[in-house]
């Protein structure tokens, strides 16, 4: 047996790395938001809980946060989960070259930088040159300005194909701790493939499914990604959160309001990641 | 008869093993069908083939005489027991049961109704709350059996069904589901590696080997006429004693001469006239066709099958004696008495034969001669 501590020991590394890159910089962030720090001003002064007063009575604040909500919900909970749990299931317990090409596609729409890829997909649906629009153009219709007419739709679209194989992955390892005779068994009664994710995946997969959410939820939360493609806008049709504060802080060099938003986001990202681990606990 | 499942050259291939090999076969409708053979022999694929769980490389599937060869599983209207049980762990036991008839978009109070119709027939009316984690091994068995038969298929599907159960329930279970498939009436094919298993369930049975029928037979037939060695040794616990022998002819009297032995039975020229042309044979003996005697006397010279015991093993009321011949083993089943009792290891013995019941098969295709 390790007695208690050595294994603290052991850990301890890990705790000095969790404390420098996590815990240290939201402790900073919270003190940062209490105060006017900017670029652009003179000395730092504390201001108590003014810069949140000033976030929630911003009508932009709140399109920012409700957008982020909408952005999460469509690209990480129903795109990224919902594709990857179909695409998974529709190549479980098959072979051949199809799953392999459509898995290794997958893998690399993960690994490569987001950087490259949102670049890549900025000139795939960009309105002249765009390859979207030259196949659309192919049978007869119109294309349009994909990022200005529906930005919200290609980040949703453009984090669903970039987030989709992790959860792919995830899903097919856990589709193989579900016996194949209970698949077979439905197969023979005549089961669709809904009533198999309905009857058979959902509940089995429960806690696979919980830890994949968490996941991608807080991910999708945090992704500035989304940027590069509509830089926020157009207007501010797509200024999710961390853009929002990105254009606070870097832009308008107030540190001291981007802290009291990224104090916002780590409040929503913590009480979202206590829901998921008590629902996970309950199982 | 009304014949309810038919293969005509059925045929399974996988990357490099062909696990049914042009299967023939027609089970008559409410028959108990066992398809019994050593591991790996392609009885699952078989029964997946009839499930429609595979789709065969060549031939063709008869179900109540359609072909039903390219149809998917749910309309084949078979239904399949897992050796697993392969029940959903967060249904209650009603459900599961109830679950093919919930797919088939059968209404709730009709479901419940053949629910508990399906659960009293299998005796587990009371269990119907709980969830198959609370269950015994048997009755998990049971529920299994019960949501196969809820929705009434024209043939049930078994893939070792009671592997996964202790002797003694292995022993009850089965008594059940022969009286229960007598019951229904509804056809039965029936997979098993277990030969006991086999010839107590089973109306007729075939006996597999590499994805081949090697014989298909009433289960008292396969039992005493085994149409090949194959066959012969793999029915029976323990199997049928194979002795490979020579025909001589000592004058007019046929003599069949063992590994270093001669056997002479008196009834050997009546069956000469099929033996005749062949010079190599293969004795089959059931080792209860067989009788021990001891040599009291070490000098006398002996004719017939003469050999020292090996070893001795009780089975209850028989027991069972390894008798080793030169350099093969003779297994004799023995009931036990006051005679046997003083059989011991090391006792050289002689091995009577009851000629009657010897099997002759042939040498070199080793089939059964009649
Ligand atoms: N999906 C598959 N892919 C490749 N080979 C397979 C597959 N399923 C079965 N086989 C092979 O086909 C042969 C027959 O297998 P099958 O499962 O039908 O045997 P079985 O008689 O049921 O054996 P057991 O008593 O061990 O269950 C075996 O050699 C097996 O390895
Ligand atoms: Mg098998």
């Amino acid at each position: 047996m390790i007695s208690k501590k050595t294994a603290f020991f052991f850990l301890l590394p890990a705790l000095v790395l969790i404390f420098i890159f996590l815990i240290f910089p939201a402790f900073w962030t919270l003190y940062y938001s209490l105060t006017d720090y900017s670029l652009l001003g003179a000395s730092t002064e504390f201001i108590g809980v003014q810069n949140f007063i000033n976030l929630f009575t911003s009508a932009r604040f709140w399109n920012a946060t409700i957008l982020s909500f909408e952005f999460v919900f469509f690209s990480a909970i129903i795109g990224q989960a919902g594709v990857g749990l179909l695409l998974a299931m529709l190549f479980h317990r098959k072979s051949g070259w199809l799953k392999k090409l459509v898995r290794n596609l997958a893998v690399a729409s993960w690994l490569i930088p987001a950087v490259v890829v949102a670049y890549a997909w900025a000139a795939f649906l960009d309105k002249e040159y765009g390859l979207l629009n030259q196949i659309i153009g192919i049978f007869g219709f119109t294309g349009i300005d994909w990022l200005n007419e529906v930005p919200m739709g290609s980040i949703i679209i453009f984090n669903i194909w970039r987030g989709a194989a992790f959860s792919m992955l995830l899903f097919t390892s856990a589709l193989k701790t579900i016996p194949p005779s209970h698949f077979e068994t439905a197969d023979v009664v005549g089961a669709s493939l809904w009533d198999k994710i309905k009857d058979i995946v959902l509940p089995q997969l429960k806690t696979f499914i919980g830890s994949d959410l968490a996941l991608i939820t807080l991910w999708t939360f945090n992704l500035f990604t989304p940027f590069l493609l509509t830089g926020g806008g157009p207007g501010r049709q797509t200024e999710i959160l961390p853009i929002y504060t990105y254009f606070k802080a870097f832009k308008y060099m107030e540190f001291g309001l981007g802290a009291a938003i990224s104090a916002v986001i780590l409040f929503i990202n913590l009480t979202l990641a206590l829901v998921y681990l008590n629902y996970l606990k309950a199982e | 008869m009304e014949t309810s499942v038919k293969f005509e050259d059925l045929t399974k291939e996988f990357e490099d093993v062909v696990a049914v090999d042009h299967l023939n076969l027609k089970i008559e409708k409410g028959e108990f069908f066992a398809l019994l053979g050593p591991s790996g022999c392609g009885k699952t694929t078989t029964l997946r083939l009839i499930a429609g769980l595979e789709q065969p490389t060549e031939g063709k599937i008869f179900l109540n005489n359609e072909d039903v060869s390219s149809y998917p599983p749910k309309e084949r209207d078979v239904a399949m027991v897992f050796q697993d049980y392969a029940l959903y762990p967060h249904m209650t036991i009603s459900e599961n049961i109830g679950y093919p008839l919930k797919v088939r978009g059968v209404a709730k109070e009709d479901r419940q109704e053949r629910i508990k119709e399906a659960a009293e027939n299998l005796q587990i009316g009371e269990l119907l709350d709980r969830r198959p984690s609370q269950l015994s091994g048997g009755q998990q068995q049971r529920v299994s059996v019960a949501r196969a038969l809820v929705h009434e298929p024209s043939v049930f599907l078994f893939d070792e069904p009671l592997s996964n159960l202790d002797a003694r329930l292995r022993i009850e279970a089965r008594t059940f589901l022969r009286h229960l498939q007598k019951e229904l009436g509804i056809t039965t094919i029936y997979v098993t590696h277990d030969q006991s298993e086999a010839l107590a369930l089973a109306d007729r049975i075939a006996i597999m080997e590499a994805g081949q029928a090697r014989q298909v037979d009433a289960a008292q037939k396969v039992y005493h006429e085994p149409a090949d060695t194959f066959v012969a040794n793999f029915v029976g616990s323990p199997p049928m004693n194979l002795l490979q022998c020579r025909v001589n002819m000592e004058g007019e009297t046929p003599i069949l001469e063992t590994e270093n032995n001669t056997i002479s039975f008196t009834n050997l020229e009546n069956r000469l006239q099929r033996l005749k042309e062949r010079d190599e044979l293969i004795l089959g003996i059931r080792p209860e066709d067989m009788d021990l005697t001891l040599n009291v006397d070490q000098d006398e010279q002996l004719t017939g099958l003469v050999g020292e015991i090996y070893a001795v093993e009780t089975l209850g009321a028989q027991v069972l004696f390894s008798v080793k011949i030169g350099n093969s083993m003779i297994r004799v089943r023995e009931m036990s008495s006051e005679k046997v009792s003083q059989l011991a290891v090391g006792d050289d013995v002689s091995v009577e034969i009851n000629e009657d019941r010897v099997l002759y098969y042939d040498a070199e295709d080793k089939a059964l001669i009649n």
